[in-house]
């Protein structure tokens, strides 16, 4: 019997954690998921050790950000029991320019009532081509659900945890035993485009219409906002007006970009294929929250009623974007739920989402919010 | 304001167009354009089915084969037979759109695991198609969606076409490549066999023939003699068909090497003469030597090789005359090239050779008849083994033949003049009459080090050459570049760039005939490693130094009259001359020339004695007695100045340690014999 996730956020500390997660499953039977706030964030090598010597079966990561209900918090802890019978794969070497999905165990369930939970190193490269590889393998057979762990500084650091160790430049792959119902949206709305990326390198944009990327980046925004985008300024303005690349029949996938280097190009969380052609977006508060909403009905329609553990990944880059507003995304996710008699969610606030887009490919977002209803 | 759908759809054109011919290998191609459809299509699973005999000739035809999916795992079923009803709905339309729930394709892709959607079948001309599913409700596999990308499909079909080609292409290249090397490795590994059969053969007969000869010094009645000796000339026969078995391989691989030695030459001649009048039989068969008038005593050349020709067409002579006279005969036919040309002959009034069978009378294994392989015995590669030699060394071999009458085998050879004063090793006294010999060449020194420099200058231009130097490897190819040369002298270890390297660069970046340039490398290491770095890096020979007169001079000018005749690729390899440099003896014997007479007169009586005590601890690998024995020879020859043989010495010894490799073992201790029973002879003769 899988019970209900820890309702409410830990403190931050090793033994808060631990006793948390004996507290909430005092037999031990559940396998952890567990999400820590990246701030006051525990030793984690302590906290592997820790786990490990209770025998407690884990996988989890720090995040800019954690979610439960409507609170969310840049410290502590979520714990969420999972089916016993959860299995977790680590893949290393996400950076590596030789980087090659071993073959994958199939899981021990029938995929089609599985789960796939993704938790990656957010600032790894090769991310497109580790879940194109993914997706090669098991496609749309079974569900994904994730998002990329990390800290808003930016700076790549050890942010992923298993019963195996502390994790960098890695994706951890759980199989969970139960499927999920989904559902995927952002809200961001083209004001410009389309453009060229005429030349790019994975998640770098080095030209758009042949010009140097960041000089018609910064022309776009002058238009629009009247205010000059600099290196110094770059993410506060940049966080209001990501790229989309185009997506037939359905919302742009939003590439952010978080950074310009010294040659004028655009460093992106996500990949932005060479010659591909894309808008550049920008948000209103009202769509933004109203994209929460479409997520978490699609998420409703698809789980009909089933008992199910909700659970959120979102975009910090939102909660950057709508600031106190965001209350108002965590709020419509609630009452949706309410609605449906499902209980509070739970989440992360990532850096970039994973979502096998409700029934399409598996796809690496940024600004976006996945909500999943796994069943019980 | 621009309708979205249009830049929907030229956005979508000009991604697909973007993303073809990035690759010749097809599923490369084909990766990349699906993928680019399925991210802006939001698309489900694509596949790619080309008709199988598009993709190779050896594929049989009326079926198509699934070369490319994604996601893998939907990938069901690999071929769909013509029978199928997407193949005809396909002669008649370029694009279909099909409920995925439609029964008619449910064997198709219930497999694929698609069970509701939609899905869209794209013909590619008289190539294949393309399948492409959709999941979504997004309805993105419209129709006429789909119709637009007609043009962009036909680019696709093209690329796809360019991919095939060049694959065969590839296939086919690889194929070839294949059967070379398989080609080259059989006949590698064939005459590996027979070098290895030959020698593990050779190694017991000499220690049957040893073990015989010690017998026959002990007391045996008249008839244990008779079936004795019976016994050694068996043996011997078998050893001599071995041994030619043995350098007919070494032939094909190309590990003979050529050596310039001063020998007697008129010594030989009357040597091999005098064994001929003794096994012919001498009432019926006169054996005579005919020496033309500017034959001279001393040549420099491969004495060795030339008794082996020699020993082979009087010992041919000898088999096929009953009767009647056999004429050894020499003469000088003047200078070519530099180098002086003699013409030998070996005459018979033998059963002679019919005309048909004289031309391939010098191909291997063939004998005029095929009755005298059995009357007279032998393997029938004698004639291949001499015309292959003499080719090596500069020299054409014919034949004139009258069944019946006799045959007259003569053939020319090249051999560099030396000096004709008995028993002296040759040193500086050989530059007083070598003066201008190199006249009109132009010869590039590449040395670093300045003595070196100064002593090459000094002897080439004694010689009459022109000499230019240049400092490094980088320096003597970009000389190489700029001027002709008609030959260079190639230090191997110098700053910036490497004598190897230089040679590489030459033959492989110069234009002919420069790049074509004799390459003589200066080495003053001998080992085996440095002499395969020498050949591999495209060096016709190499030379000791220091510098020994007679032999450089000998091989530049066997290299320059090579170059003119357009001949043979003959290896040169460095030459200790068949002398002693008593130098040492001198020098410890502090004036005491006693001393230095008994220590050549010790070396005269042990050196046999111990060479074939070596040479029967080597017949029974004998490891430990042949580390002694070897290691305490090692001094005798370093007394009487052979550095050369030192080293091989070494080799032996070396190899009774580690790796044990009986070839190199023979082959060291069969050349250190060789010089051996030369140096006895010249002392002898003094």
């Amino acid at each position: 019997m899988v019970k209900s996730p820890f309702m409410a956020i830990i403190k931050p500390g090793v033994e808060a954690i631990l006793n948390a997660c004996i507290d909430s499953d005092p037999t031990g039977d559940n396998f952890k998921l567990i999400f820590l706030g990246e701030n006051n964030t525990p030793d984690l090598d302590l906290l592997v050790a820790q786990l490990n010597k209770a025998n407690i079966q884990f996988a989890g990561g720090v995040f800019p950000g954690i979610i439960s209900g409507t609170t969310k918090s840049e410290e502590g802890a979520i714990i969420i029991n999972l089916p016993a019978d959860s299995q977790v794969h680590v893949i290393e070497g996400l950076d590596s320019d030789n980087f090659m999905l071993p073959q994958l165990d199939i899981p021990k369930t029938d995929p089609d009532k599985s789960t796939g939970l993704i938790f990656l190193d957010g600032l790894t490269t090769h991310i497109a081509d580790f879940l194109w590889e993914v997706h090669n393998q098991f496609g749309s057979k079974m569900n994904f659900f994730g998002g990329g762990a990390g800290s808003l500084s930016l700076q790549q650091q050890a942010c992923l945890i298993s019963n195996e160790g502390v994790w960098q430049d890695a994706a951890l792959l759980l199989y969970v035993p139960k499927a999920i119902n989904l559902g995927v949206a952002h809200g961001w709305e083209k004001i410009i485009g389309p453009f060229v990326a005429t030349k790019t390198q994975k998640n770098v944009i080095c030209e758009l219409n042949w010009e140097n990327a960041f000089e018609v980046y910064k022309k776009v925004i002058k238009e629009d906002s009247g205010k000059d985008i600099n290196q110094e300024n770059f993410f506060g303005i940049a966080k209001g007006y990501p790229f989309g690349l185009l997506n037939e029949g359905d919302e742009d996938i939003v590439r952010d970009p978080i950074l310009t280097n010294e040659n004028g190009e655009l460093v992106c969380v996500g990949d932005v294929p060479e010659n591909s052609v894309i808008n550049i977006l920008k948000g209103k508060e009202e769509n933004l929250v109203g994209a929460a909403t479409t997520a978490t009905v699609s998420s409703v329609k698809r789980g009909k009623g089933k008992m199910a553990i909700p659970l959120v990944v979102d975009c910090i880059s939102r909660v950057l974007f709508l600031e106190s507003n965001f209350q108002a995304e965590l709020s419509t996710v609630k009452s949706t739920l309410d609605a449906a008699n499902l209980d509070e969610v739970q989440g992360i606030l990532s850096l970039g989402e994973i979502s096998s887009y409700g029934e399409g490919a598996l796809e690496f977002f940024n600004k976006t919010i996945v909500v999943g209803l796994l069943e019980k | 304001m621009i309708n979205p759908e249009i830049i929907n759809d030229i956005s979508l054109l000009y991604e697909l167009s973007l993303s073809l011919g990035k690759s010749h290998d097809i599923k490369e191609n084909a990766g990349n354009f699906i993928s680019t459809l399925m991210r802006r299509k939001g698309l489900s699973y694509a596949s790619l089915w080309i008709k199988a005999e598009k993709l190779s000739h050896e594929e049989e035809s009326g079926f198509y084969k699934r070369i490319y999916a994604y996601p893998h795992f939907r990938a069901g079923k690999q071929y769909l037979s013509f029978s199928h009803e997407i193949h005809s709905i396909l002669e008649k339309n370029e694009v279909y759109v099909v409920e995925s729930s439609d029964p008619v394709f449910q064997d198709f892709y219930h497999n694929e695991g698609e069970a509701m959607g939609k899905l869209a079948f794209l013909k590619l001309g008289d190539v294949g198609f393309l399948k492409l599913y959709s999941f979504s409700k997004k309805d993105t596999l419209k129709h006429e969606q789909l119709y637009k990308l007609n043009k962009v499909l036909d680019q696709f079909t093209h690329s796809l076409r360019a991919c095939m080609v060049h694959g065969q292409l590839k296939k086919e290249i690889q194929d070839r490549k294949k059967v070379e090397k398989e080609l080259r490795t059989s006949k590698e590994a064939e005459e590996q066999f027979f070098a290895n059969m030959s020698h593990e053969i050779r190694t017991p007969i000499n220690g049957m023939l040893g073990m015989m000869n010690l017998m026959g010094g002990t007391q045996l009645t008249e008839e244990q003699r008779e079936y004795l000796n019976d016994m050694i000339l068996s043996s011997k026969t078998l050893l001599s068909i071995l041994n030619d078995i043995l350098d007919f391989s070494k032939i094909q691989q190309g590990k003979i090497i050529i050596e310039q030695v001063r020998f007697d030459l008129i010594g030989r001649l009357r040597s091999q003469c005098n064994m001929a009048q003794s096994r012919a039989d001498q009432g019926k068969l006169n054996v005579k030597l005919d020496l033309g008038v500017n034959v001279p005593q001393f040549v420099a050349g491969d004495q060795f090789r030339f008794d082996q020709v020699m020993n082979n067409l009087i010992s041919n002579a000898l088999k096929f005359t009953e009767e009647g006279e056999i004429n050894i005969v020499a003469k000088f036919l003047g200078e070519e090239n530099g180098m002086d040309l003699y013409l030998f002959k070996v005459e018979d009034t033998g059963i002679g050779i019919p005309e048909e069978k004289q031309e391939s009378i010098f191909s291997s294994f063939v004998q005029a008849e095929a009755y005298t392989s059995r009357m007279f015995g032998g393997t029938g590669l004698g004639l291949p083994i001499v015309k292959q030699l003499l080719e090596l060394m500069g020299g054409e071999i014919r034949l004139d033949s009258e069944p019946g009458e006799g045959s007259s085998f003569y053939f020319t050879l090249p051999l560099g003049r030396v000096s004709q004063e008995a028993g002296t090793h040759s040193k500086d006294r050989g530059l007083v009459e070598k003066g201008s010999q190199l006249k009109g060449y132009h010869i590039l020194l590449v040395e670093d080090t300045p003595m070196n420099q100064k002593v090459g200058v000094r002897m080439l231009k004694k010689w009459g050459a022109g000499v230019e130097i240049a400092e490094n490897g980088l320096l003597g190819f970009e000389k190489c570049r700029d001027k002709k040369f008609d030959l260079v002298l190639m230090d191997l270890q110098m700053p910036v760039m490497s004598g190897y390297e230089a040679a590489i660069k030459i033959r492989n970046e110069l234009p002919t005939p420069k790049s074509k340039v004799p390459i003589i490398a200066l080495t003053a290491a001998v080992r085996e490693t440095v002499k395969r770095k020498v050949l591999e890096s495209g060096m016709d020979s190499y030379v000791m130094k220091p510098f020994e007169p007679d032999n450089l001079l000998g091989i530049i000018k066997f290299y320059l009259m090579k170059r003119a005749k357009k001949s043979l690729d003959t290896r040169y390899e460095d030459q200790a001359t068949a002398s002693i440099d008593t130098s040492y003896l001198e020098e410890i014997a502090d004036g005491d020339v006693q001393f230095i007479e008994d220590m050549i007169n010790l070396f005269k009586d042990q050196a046999p004695l111990e060479l074939d005590s070596l040479g029967h601890q080597i017949n029974a690998q004998d490891w430990e007695q042949i580390h002694q024995h070897t290691h305490k020879l090692k001094y005798p020859y370093t007394s009487i100045g052979r550095l050369d043989l030192v080293q091989k010495l070494a080799v032996i010894e070396e190899n009774t340690l580690k790796s044990r490799n009986i070839k190199l073992i023979q082959d060291a201790y069969d050349f250190v014999k060789r010089e051996t029973a030369i140096i006895l002879d010249q002392l002898n003769s003094r």
